[in-house]
């Protein structure tokens, strides 16, 4: 028997990522006859997530392209919710000397194009080798990077042999404004929306024997009312945004964990009295699911037990802020997203997707990819029939669902470190510990990179090749050897400074950044 | 000298000079000459192998990187198309199928072809899974025609590859590398010298004194791995519990009639006949295990079931499955049989030696420092090695046959854990886990299950979502666009007449896609 409910369960902190996990799968779905139904805890302290009009979500092209097929256009979306457009990040880097400071732009966009099957990139480090200027930042070198540096905006063109065709950008929005646009569509679309600070949402497997007397039937969460009572809310299938719900927790490898005085709390969201709303122990070591103030925190990662150094939430955002081309003065990032790179063994049990890890500090970064999308895709690849207690058929799905989400966990997880990491260390101390806490995996990637510029091909990756080996340069690692098969490329400079020249020519053609936003802003 | 001491790579010397040795010298020669010097060795008193004959359409990528000529490669390698492989006897005795270089239908609402027709089967209403396949339907018509740029038309769905004479693929490429700058030197290799402080290998020495100096080498000594195994002791790793068949005999026969457009792969009692249709000769060969017939039996079953004249001698061959557990040890690089060995079952061995070389040109190190370079060429190739093996191994076990001994063993041996998640996954639930870097995608996996009728409990639940008249509409527009293009298809004996005859102005596709275009969802 196909899905016929499926629960989107969210609360308000993370409201917005449950909205978009119910207008992706409404999306994905659409064929299907299948109710999406959205649940929002509410908690009664903090009744209006997004007072603070200052945080901001980087909405990537796969969520772009959703949004507009659900009638949200992008010209709607850059109008109603402030939005402006992502082509990359500067990066910041302190030389060894403390003094200097070098930039280079991560762009979203290829840097130049293969030549006789060889990625660009070589040709500039055999330039770089012979002593050829090139142009460290790079922004030369993609048309993104010149419409950033000019500040100038055009659309990518769908004729492949044009340049514009290269063009890729995502669009920074006020997430409260993106909030009440998704809410509204939700509603137009059809999808119920159920919030109250009544609903206190417990997963059937998770209800203590008090509880469980009352929780009958298939369904697969409950909810309970502020007096204790129970309802139970007739699902197939559920996807839980919320960070501290769902049986997995305990399988979360944190790489970023908290360390300190802990009271341990294992369930619910109770405050414990020192800021952070959820802490969960795991091994020893203990979690820092979400945090609501600002305050100073000493990082453990990787649960190596390595301590590496203090560092304040405050600190942590900065970093972030400034890898924004945006003003960061008015940027700020949300405070309840600060677990790093968690992942988790089991983000498919029972009959519910945990999407909280991977959302965690995802949505936030630029990482080309909307987290949920690719794991809903990922599910896609295994959907399921309801859900039979005795049925072999959700055990073996999941299980394999979840080996390739840990690998694309993984992936995410390392470039998320890759961005952030080397960033912490270039800007701040500089002691050279951050890398150390690099997973396996990345410093073989980053040990490859260096040694032969080449990719480090890997299964479940969803961030194109490009977008590694952009962000690799950007972080200032640059290969020490170019692929041999340039020697025989006849005229690289000129080549390059061709390309340079070509980019710096269409460039020019496009309008103003502040020109294209206000304009659509007059649109009606 | 110091282990930290680097010595810059200017010479590559090639040990080997049979498919994989020339196919080696012509890549390096074409893309790397004049910065470095490529030389090969080999020995004419030392025969090669020779029997890989049957090609994946990745071949034609390689060709095009360097630039060869497809009409003039054809012609000088005797070669006729491929557009799949046949499989009879491997399920159940009497029954074939035919592992396609292309796509079953094409997905509907995202949703895998095969799951529409599971559904249909299991109602009564299917007709055979091969007529939703071009390549199939072509092959059985005995058809050929490029394939088509057209994403949208069924003309797009398939790839092709060759049936190619190595021993003239060798000869052809090693004109081709000589003419670049390849140096080859005949001689039989006698000593070889390795740097004392880190074991790598600095010089061979030849029967007649002659010392080749290098500083990267490149093993394709075939199955010994004179300098992989026999210097450097890279190791082995056996899958001969998995994939038992250990023993192989070759003979040629005349072509007695047109050549088909693919390979045939028939199950024996104790392994397989392998049939490569060439534009002058037949290759045959019959892979078997000796725990289960021996010598003459295995000779004897060839020979009868041989279609034409027998015009070679038979040319026995011992192998072992399995990989070497560091294809590129130290500065030695091995690639084809001497990095391990799969059975030709699907056409892997040219492949394989393909994959390394772009993989050995895209790592080729600058230095003697090239751990991160052997590391990664390592971890691709035992991925690839791994995958390749499951693949290969659900061919034997996914069967019905009882009636030999082999046949017994092979359905109930132990497999590899990751093959048997794979196929308890497909039993229960039809999902097939696809991967991004690897041979055999989905397309593969559906060809085998189903062709051996490795039938599953259930298909996709979504497909109820669709009115079954709508399912029947869209697959009865699937077989017919099927059926009416290959009916306007030319025979495959056309097509290789018009290559001999005319010259081509075709453009070439890529080449580096097993299954061809994908039709739009």
């Amino acid at each position: 028997m196909s899905l016929q409910n499926i629960a989107i369960v969210t609360d308000t902190h993370t409201a917005l990522n449950g909205l978009i996990t119910a207008l992706t799968l409404q999306d994905k779905l659409a064929s299907l006859d299948c109710a999406l139904s959205v649940y929002i805890e509410q908690a009664p302290e903090s009744k209006s997530e997004y007072k603070n009009q200052h945080y901001w979500y980087l909405v990537e092209q796969d969520l772009i392209r959703i949004f507009k097929t659900l009638g949200l256009s992008e010209d709607a979306l850059v109008k109603h919710c402030d939005g402006n457009i992502h082509f990359g990040e500067m990066h910041k880097t302190v030389q060894a000397d403390k003094v200097n400071l070098t930039q280079k732009f991560n762009s979203r966009a290829p840097l130049g194009v293969s030549i006789s099957g060889v990625e660009f990139h070589h040709l500039l480090v055999q330039s770089q080798q012979k002593e050829q200027t090139i142009d460290e930042s790079l922004v030369s070198y993609s048309l993104v990077g010149q419409l950033y540096a000019q500040n100038r905006f055009m659309p990518p063109s769908h004729d492949k042999r044009s340049i514009a065709s290269s063009v890729e950008y995502g669009i920074v929005v006020n997430a409260k404004k993106l909030q009440e646009q998704l809410t509204y569509l939700c509603d137009k679309l059809g999808i119920s929306t159920h919030q109250s600070t009544d609903l206190k949402l417990i997963k059937q497997s998770e209800v203590t024997p008090t509880y469980s007397e009352q929780a009958l039937g298939k369904v697969n969460f409950i909810a309970l009312g502020s007096d204790g009572s129970a309802e139970h809310f007739p699902v197939d299938f559920v996807f839980d945004t919320r960070f501290n719900m769902a049986d997995s927790t305990k399988d979360k490898l944190s790489q970023l964990t908290w360390t300190g005085e802990i009271e341990c709390k294992i369930k619910g969201q109770e405050s414990d009295g020192c800021q952070h709303d959820i802490i969960k122990l795991n091994n020893g070591l203990a979690q820092l699911i979400q945090v609501n103030k600002q305050l100073t925190i000493e990082l453990t990662l990787r649960g190596t037990e390595q301590k590496i150094k203090d560092a304040s939430l405050a600190e942590i955002n900065t970093y972030l802020a400034n890898t924004y081309s945006l003003n960061t003065e008015s940027m700020r990032w949300q405070s309840t997203t600060k677990t790093q790179n968690m992942q988790c063994e089991r983000l498919w049990s029972t009959n519910t997707i945990d999407l909280a890890s991977v959302t965690a500090t995802l949505n936030y970064l630029p990482m080309r990819r909307t987290a949920i999308s690719d794991i809903i895709d990922l599910w896609l690849q295994f959907y399921p029939a309801k859900f039979e207690e005795a049925s072999e058929t959700y055990p073996i799905l999941s299980a394999t669902f979840n080996q390739l989400a840990l690998k694309y966990q993984r992936n995410l997880g390392d470039f998320e470190s890759l961005l952030l990491l080397p960033h912490a260390e270039n800007t701040s101390k500089g002691d050279g510990e951050y890398s150390k806490c690099y997973s396996p995996s990345l410093l073989a990637r980053i040990n490859l990179f260096e040694h032969t510029g080449t990719d480090y091909l890997t299964e479940q990756d969803c961030i194109a090749p490009h977008a590694w080996r952009n962000l690799a340069l950007a972080m200032s690692y640059w290969p020490k050897n170019y692929d041999p098969v340039t020697n025989n490329i006849p005229n690289v400079p000129n080549i390059i400074s061709n390309m340079v020249q070509q980019i710096k020519a269409a460039s020019k053609q496009a309008p103003s950044l502040s020109q294209f936003l206000s304009s659509v802003a007059k649109a009606s | 000298m110091s282990n930290t001491a680097t010595h810059p790579i200017k010479n590559i010397v090639i040990l080997g000079g049979g498919t994989a040795g020339w196919m080696t010298a012509a890549a390096l020669s074409k893309l790397l000459i004049p910065h470095y010097t490529v030389t090969l060795i080999e020995s004419e008193q030392i025969g090669t192998v020779g029997v890989g004959e049957a090609t994946l359409p990745h071949l034609r990528f390689f060709n095009q990187r360097l630039g060869i000529n497809e009409q003039e490669f054809m012609r000088e390698t005797g070669a006729t198309y491929k557009v799949g492989i046949e499989f009879a006897n491997w399920g159940q005795q009497g029954q074939a199928y035919i592992h396609p270089f292309g796509d079953y239908g094409h997905k509907i609402q995202n949703i895998g072809f095969h799951h529409f027709w599971l559904k249909e089967y299991l109602s009564g209403r299917a007709h055979s899974i091969d007529d939703y396949s071009l390549p199939v339907v072509a092959s059985l018509a005995e058809k050929f025609q490029f394939p088509s740029q057209d994403f949208n038309h069924v003309s797009s769905t398939f790839s092709y590859a060759y049936h190619i004479d190595a021993g003239r693929y060798a000869r052809f490429l090693r004109k081709f590398s000589e003419n670049l700058g390849a140096k080859r030197i005949e001689g039989k290799i006698i000593d070889v010298v390795q740097r004392a402080s880190d074991g790598s290998i600095t010089s061979l020495i030849c029967e007649n004194g002659q010392r080749i100096e290098g500083e990267l080498f490149i093993d394709c000594s075939g199955f010994r791995g004179r300098l992989i195994e026999q210097v450097l002791h890279a190791g082995y790793e056996d899958w001969s519990h998995w994939l038992p068949c250990n023993r192989a005999v070759a003979v040629a026969c005349e072509q007695n009639s047109a050549p088909l457009p693919y390979t045939k792969a028939i199950a024996r009692d104790a392994g397989w006949q392998w049939r490569i249709p060439l534009q002058h000769r037949l290759g045959n060969g019959h892979v078997y295990c000796d725990s289960f017939v021996n010598q003459d039996q295995a000779l004897d079953t060839l020979l009868q079931n041989l279609s034409g004249k027998p015009i070679t001698e038979p040319n026995h061959l011992r192998f072992v499955t399995g990989k070497r557990k560091k294809a590129w040890s130290h500065n030695c690089v091995s690639i084809g049989l001497s990095s391990g060995f799969l059975e030709p079952l699907e056409s892997t061995s040219i492949f394989l030696i393909q994959a390394n070389i772009m993989k050995l040109l895209e790592l080729m190190p600058r230095s003697s420092q090239m751990a991160a370079n052997r590391d990664e060429f390592n971890r691709t190739f035992d991925n690839e090695m791994d995958r390749i093996r499951d693949f290969l191994i659900l061919h034997y076990h996914a069967t019905h046959r009882e009636d030999t001994e082999f046949w017994r063993y092979c359905k109930h041996m132990s497999i590899p854990h990751s093959l048997e998640q794979k196929m308890a996954l497909f039993k229960e639930t039809g999902v097939i886990e696809t991967y991004q870097h690897g041979l055999f995608l989905e397309p593969s996996w559906v060809a085998v299950y189903l062709g051996q009728k490795y039938f599953p409990k259930r298909y996709d639940p979504r497909v109820d979502n669709v009115p079954e008249n709508t399912v029947s509409q869209l697959l009865e527009t699937i077989r017919n666009e099927v059926s009416d293009y290959s009916d306007s298809m030319q025979s495959h004996e056309n097509a290789i007449q018009q290559l001999l005859q005319q010259t081509s102005t075709r453009v070439e596709t890529q080449g580096n896609n097993l299954y061809g275009n994908r039709r739009a969802v």
